[in-house]
């Protein structure tokens, strides 16, 4: 086929110059700050390109001592990742076997799907309240566990959702033959579903993952103190209306941006074949 | 198996808690304290008292944690309503009433060692006192503070201070004419307490008050002057429209950067204002004095953000807690670490080594102290701020009448109490 | 279905789940219906005394929630439009074979990815009145002559955290609609070419049908997404300037845990998943009137 040059042609690559230009220029922007020095991020009008490349934002916020931001920010990191792991764990081991009755014994398929939906949908700041009194009855402020628990509130409904579907796809053909061989529940979701549930588990997990990393509502209402208290808390509060070292602020966003993004770069076709598939089977 | 793994996992983790935890407990006392990030004592400087204190008091630890100012009360009655409470926190003077109705700080008045009765200004103890019980120990008092870029001033051709509000105006318009400075005036104004701390020091300057004798709210009459004023500021181009997203840091960077002549702050901004590293002005062109007042009305006006340190009644170890604060604003350390905040203690203003190459600052908070009012101290405060905040806030828009907007305000509040 | 046939009862694997969402979803929301009809305090300080449907009377005569009920309204309104519009042109721009289209479709997951509060401080420092870059940009661009307050203009705040919202998440639309149009068979496409159907009936009869339902699916996600929205608002203005940007979350947020009354609180959360509920149920009937 001969290619001819056409006015479309010059048309979309202009635009798709401009979404690239789009996408990458307000991130590109925040790294860049975060390389700046305070000084030269508040020239007017602004340099776009640093002098020389500062560090010491990272380096604030990276090393340790006794009650330092960097002692903060690391303790933060820890949190955020012990949550969202705990999170991503829990909801999986009750989703898992919940979501294989739900597939292969519920008679109506809708009603599970609703209900996520209904759950997926309410705000948090309805149920907010009563979290707090029962957390704090229980001696269960800033805990990272407990806050994991509260994670499920959004996570669970959104992995019944997925993985019930990804189940539905798996021929129940394969289990039956287990059944007649005398094959127990655990059996048949161990060795038969879970094997060919993997690649679709997967993606859930890092889903989870990324909703339970990117949670700061919550966390702002139940956390206080390094024991528990999360990345976008912390990065919150670095940013709030009294603090003016643009580049620190900037080097915090650009750290606990990074762990998502590099997860989304690297696993972004499975990511979105996994939530497209789910969604469009009902 | 997994299942067994998790579950025995799970019952170490809480049985190696529950032994350090105990272990612990007997060596070395834990305190929280929760402070504010930027203004006032910075979080190095507190962190730097605090490692002091406990090099003192080897069993005692205490961690330190510091969210905004905007974030701080919420914190403070948060971390109270669960078990995990703070042992000590920083208070503003408009909460003191607040925490009192609801019974959340120790009453500590037969605790006050003598010497600090003595030394600590009258006016601290005022801020920290509610019923007759002392309820924390004064830790800084503080006004906000007329800064002005003596430079910009003497381009223009004025030598001295303004005498009046009206005056200032004058020197402004000027500035502004002569292009010297776009915007003269830059406020924090944002939808927040500073706004009311803006509003509350341009309220006392024309000799009003938010309330009657009785504690009634009525602005919708005392207060239509103030705001009519810097609704004309607004208007006539004298104030930087961003005022209304400002908060404090925001107005010390537009000041520091050499864009605006005057300004309100605190205390804080006067050294980091002349600190070449923060700023861009020359030092010696930062000036600081009091608010001036209207014209006929009176001289000076200062309204107080000052604020204490108290010990949270729920502390499990209340003593070391005390023991703490007092530490805290102790005058040897106050004095140490005066270079952002000026200490509380009487003795400290005749001391020329604190006020060495800052003799107009100790000077303005001299007058401010003796003259200083303060805000409405009532445990609802801080609902009543927040109306009043979104209606002078309208009314700075052009969206209402200065009237219209208090009036609403006025009755808006009248509901709430 | 042959299955069926094999009946087993199951049903207890169930249980662990349902324990979980009844604690942290059932339970609290049962405590927050009841909350809503008394004057609970968020400290338990006093007994808190049962008002009947005083709050829910109140909240209807409450314009400032009422208000914030509209924003939330409005914000949802244009951020899931725009978004929908943006997101599938975007789908459909990197699609076609383009040089250079693959690397763009590897970035675009960039946005979506950021987290929801570095996206608002992001955002933040870009609006920035004095230092922002956009307005030193269009300031050296020559676009415009005075530096403008974004979050501070009455008529713009909401306007910019609007836009901000919508950079970050019209990539999850487009990252949806761009895996259903890459599992479209190429032979439907041309087949339609063979029988003669120019471009826009094969957008229009062969592209659009094959992507709807995907598209749906990411606007369900983002329609509930923006009507609670939260996060992005309480860190760039907080509601501010003059409650110009209060969406409904953040007025129960702050009627319950800054004014401290969880009562009032719980009856507009509850007005508010009301809302919400009718919404869905709206749009979900529209669908099924479609589909007939």
């Amino acid at each position: 086929m001969k290619k001819k040059f056409k006015f479309s042609t010059l048309l979309k690559y202009l635009a798709l110059i401009f979404l690239f230009v789009y996408i990458i220029s307000p991130f590109l922007w925040l790294v860049i700050m975060s390389i700046s020095s305070s000084a030269e991020l508040t020239l007017k009008p602004l340099r776009w390109l640093p002098e020389k490349i500062d560090v010491s934002a990272f380096k604030e916020l990276l090393v340790m001592g006794l009650n330092t931001r960097g002692e903060l920010f690391l303790f933060a990191l820890r949190n955020s990742l012990i949550t969202a792991l705990t999170t991503v764990f829990l909801s999986m081991l009750v989703t898992i076997p919940a979501a294989w009755v739900f597939s292969r014994y519920s008679g109506k398929k809708n009603v599970i799907l609703s209900l996520a939906i209904f759950t997926f949908m309410l705000p948090p700041v309805a149920y907010c309240i009563p979290l707090y009194k029962m957390l704090v009855r229980f001696n269960l402020m800033d805990k990272s566990l407990a806050l994991a628990v509260v994670y499920c509130t959004f996570v669970l409904p959104f992995c019944v959702w997925l993985i019930k579907s990804s189940i539905d796809s798996i021929p129940y053909e394969l289990e039956e033959a287990a059944v007649i061989d005398g094959a127990g529940f655990l059996q048949r979701i161990v060795q038969i579903v879970m094997p060919l549930l993997l690649p679709a588990l997967g993606t859930v997990a890092l889903m989870s993952l990324i909703m339970a990393w990117d949670e700061y509502f919550y966390a702002m209402l139940f956390t206080n103190s390094k024991t528990a208290i999360t990345l976008p808390v912390v990065i919150a509060n670095l940013a709030s209306g009294r603090q003016s070292n643009y580049n620190l602020i900037a080097a915090g966003g650009v750290l606990a941006s990074a762990p998502p993004v590099i997860i989304g770069m690297l696993f972004q076709k499975a990511l979105i074949k996994g939530l497209v598939s789910g969604g469009v089977k009902e | 198996m997994r299942k067994n793994f998790v579950l025995s996992f799970l019952v170490v983790c809480i049985l190696l808690t529950l032994f350090a935890s105990t272990v612990l407990a007997e060596e070395e006392i834990e305190l929280r304290f929760l402070g504010m990030a930027q203004a006032a004592y910075s979080e190095q400087n507190v962190n730097d008292m605090t490692a002091d204190f406990m090099k003192d008091h080897p069993n005692i630890k205490v961690s330190t944690e510091f969210v905004p100012y905007e974030e701080l009360r919420n914190k403070t009655m948060l971390a109270y309503g669960s078990s995990n409470s703070y042992d000590a926190a920083l208070v503003d003077d408009i909460w003191f009433a607040e925490y009192a109705a609801k019974d959340m700080l120790l009453d500590i008045t037969a605790d006050i060692p003598q010497e600090y009765k003595d030394g600590v200004l009258a006016g601290a103890w005022n801020v920290t006192t509610k019923n007759g019980k002392i309820l924390g120990v004064p830790w800084f008092l503080d006004t906000m503070y007329l800064f002005y870029n003596k430079d910009m001033l003497s381009q223009a051709g004025f030598e001295d201070t303004p005498k009046s509000i009206e005056e200032m105006v004058e020197m402004a318009k000027v500035l502004k004419e002569k292009g010297i400075v776009e915007y003269p005036f830059v406020f924090s104004m944002a939808q927040a307490e500073a706004l009311i701390c803006v509003y509350a020091n341009f309220l006392e300057a024309y000799g009003q008050s938010f309330q009657d004798a009785e504690g009634n709210y009525i602005l919708q009459d005392s207060g239509v002057e103030t705001l009519e004023f810097l609704v004309s500021l607004m208007d006539e181009g004298l104030l930087n429209p961003n005022s209304l997203e400002f908060l404090e840091e925001d107005v010390r960077r537009v000041f520091s950067s050499g864009d605006a002549a005057f300004t309100l702050n605190w205390a804080y901004m006067y050294a980091l204002a002349k600190d070449p590293a923060e700023s861009s002005l020359a030092p010696e062109a930062v000036g600081i004095m009091t608010l001036p007042g209207k014209e006929g009305i009176k001289e000076h006006a200062a309204m107080s953000g000052s604020m204490g340190l108290g010990v949270l009644s729920k502390s499990a170890h209340p003593k070391e807690a005390l023991e703490y604060i007092l530490y805290l604003s102790s005058k040897g350390v106050q004095d140490t670490y005066s270079n952002l905040q000026l200490p509380v203690w009487t003795a400290s203003y005749d001391d020329p080594q604190i006020a060495a190459g800052r003799e107009d600052m100790v000077a303005a908070a001299k007058q401010a102290f003796s003259i200083m009012n303060v805000r409405p101290s009532e445990p609802n405060y801080q609902e009543a701020s927040a109306i009043l905040q979104k209606n002078i806030q309208s009314a700075l828009y052009g969206d209402v009448a200065a009237k219209d907007a208090l009036v609403s305000a006025v009755e808006e509040i009248n509901q709430i109490k | 279905m042959s299955y069926k046939k094999i009946k087993g009862s199951y049903s207890f694997l169930t249980i662990p789940m349902i324990l979980i969402m009844g604690m942290v979803i059932g339970w609290p929301l049962i405590q927050t219906f009841i909350f809503s009809f008394t004057d609970a305090d968020l400290l338990g300080i006093g007994e808190p005394n049962f008002v009947g449907l005083n709050n829910f009377l109140n909240a209807f005569q409450n314009r400032g929630f009422l208000n914030s009920l509209r924003i939330s309204g409005i914000f949802a309104v244009v951020v899931v439009s725009v978004e929908v519009i943006l997101g599938t042109s975007v789908a459909l721009l990197v699609n076609q074979p383009l040089i250079g289209s693959k690397v763009v479709r590897v970035f675009l997951i960039l946005p979506w990815a950021v987290p929801t509060i570095v996206n608002a401080i992001m955002w933040r420092l870009i609006y920035n009145p004095e230092y922002g870059a956009l307005n030193s940009l269009l300031y050296q661009l020559g676009m415009i002559d005075k530096y403008i307050s974004w979050l501070s203009s009455a008529d713009k705040a909401l306007w910019s955290i609007i836009f901000a919202d919508i950079w970050k998440n019209f990539s999850l639309v487009t990252l949806i609609v761009l895996a259903s149009l890459q599992s479209l068979p190429e032979s439907q496409i041309e087949a339609a070419k063979i029988d003669g159907a120019n471009s826009w009936q094969r957008f229009f009869y062969i592209t659009m049908p094959h992507i709807i339902p995907s598209l749906q699916v990411a606007m369900v996600l983002r329609i509930i997404e923006a009507v609670k929205v939260f996060d992005i608002i309480y860190v760039m203005t907080k509601g501010g300037p003059a409650n110009k940007t209060r969406t409904g979350s953040i007025f129960i947020y702050q009627e319950a845990f800054t004014n401290s009354r969880i009562g009032a609180g719980s009856s507009f959360a509850i007005i508010m998943v009301a809302f919400i509920m009718i919404l869905i149920l709206f749009y979900m009937r529209t669908l099924s009137q479609q589909k007939r």
